[in-house]
């Protein structure tokens, strides 16, 4: 039988992914990837109290260890299908006559369509504001790529892409 | 400790270990960036912190019996934990060294002025412009056996990029992000 702290810890997972599925459907506007960090937190308060009336004790450790973990593999699988480039080339071709384009196809229907949507993401989310001359930080983008610059620095990367 | 009745806050010493271990996995990330032989080469650094996130707990728990899991739950726990752990820096630094919005973001920090959608192309990574990261996910593409053929016209393999194309879709049209790019 599953330990207790455990179960709890898995049943909390899955009112997260509970929640992902219909938060996906109903907030799109906000990106997916805000929808389901932004989730994380929310989901596992409100099993903290569900579980707290319908089945005490909470083992707290072991139920926040649990959830963690299991959260943590779900964004890490998320992002890998949610942003990667890779993927949605490989959907491109499978959709093409002898699953073949041209690198010009690709570049236009994938990488091209993906940059504006992500230019129109950070604009939506207040990094970057639109103007006559073009695009430019705004000062919450400014400390983002402030702060992620400087953590490159320390840590050897030389660029993000 | 045992707070109340509703909450048990007891924290097993092996899980507080583990969780110790882990939290310290960018110090041994930070030690890791400074060997030359391995300057750049991002995902191999972290792959070597995270082995020593492992090898450092394994010691610990031989060194000191009292952090050892009483039975399979606690093991279970703990591994959890440490693996919790790694996920986290791992999203966290494949955002930093990775992270294609971020490189936009980057772009528009390091020059300093307005650009335009066209600029931001052209000077995204530094000057390699946009496209790197088409030449840099066709190459991996090509190396994981996804894709064959010509460089200028991919074809997607029959078995292996055929199966990868259709989970994707399996699992975009599951998360419900099937109409997004």
């Amino acid at each position: 039988m599953m330990p207790a702290g455990i179960e709890q810890g898995t049943l909390a997972f899955l009112l997260y992914v509970l929640s992902v599925a219909l938060a996906l459907r109903l907030l799109a506007r906000h990106g997916a990837s805000t929808v389901v960090v932004a989730a994380a937190p929310a989901a596992w308060l409100l099993a903290l109290a569900a579980l707290s009336v319908l089945r005490p004790p909470i083992h707290f450790w072991a139920l926040s260890t649990t959830y963690g973990f299991l959260v943590l593999v779900f964004l890490t699988a998320f992002g890998a299908i949610h942003k990667s480039i890779s993927l949605r080339l490989a959907a491109h071709l499978l959709g093409r006559p002898r699953r073949s384009a041209s690198r010009a196809e690709l570049e236009r229907a994938v990488l091209d369509a993906s940059y504006e949507e992500r230019l129109s993401l950070i604009v939506r989310q207040g990094y970057v504001r639109r103007s006559e001359d073009g695009f430019s930080l705004t000062t919450k983008g400014e400390r983002l790529a402030g702060a992620a610059r400087r953590a490159q620095l320390a840590f050897g990367i030389v660029s993000s892409g | 400790v045992t707070a109340s009745a509703a909450v048990d806050l007891a924290l097993a010493p092996s899980l507080a270990a583990a969780m110790a271990v882990a939290a310290l996995q960018p110090a041994y990330l930070l030690l890791l960036t400074r060997v030359d032989r391995l300057r750049g080469r991002n995902a191999w650094q972290f792959l070597l912190s995270a082995v020593a996130t492992l090898a450092i707990w394994a010691g610990l728990l031989a060194a000191v019996p009292a952090l050892r899991p009483a039975g399979a739950a606690e093991a279970a726990l703990a591994a959890m934990g440490l693996a919790a752990g790694v996920l986290f820096y791992l999203n966290i630094w494949g955002l930093m060294s990775r992270g294609y919005t971020l490189g936009m973001l980057l772009t528009l920090h390091r020059a300093g002025r307005p650009l335009t959608a066209t600029e931001i192309r052209h000077l995204y990574r530094g000057g390699e412009a946009l496209e790197w990261i088409m030449r840099h996910r066709l190459g991996a593409m090509r190396a994981a056996g996804v894709i064959e053929g010509a460089a200028d016209a991919p074809v997607l393999t029959s078995v292996r990029g055929v199966l990868v194309a259709r989970l994707y879709l399996l699992c975009a049209a599951c998360l419900g992000l099937a109409r997004e790019r």
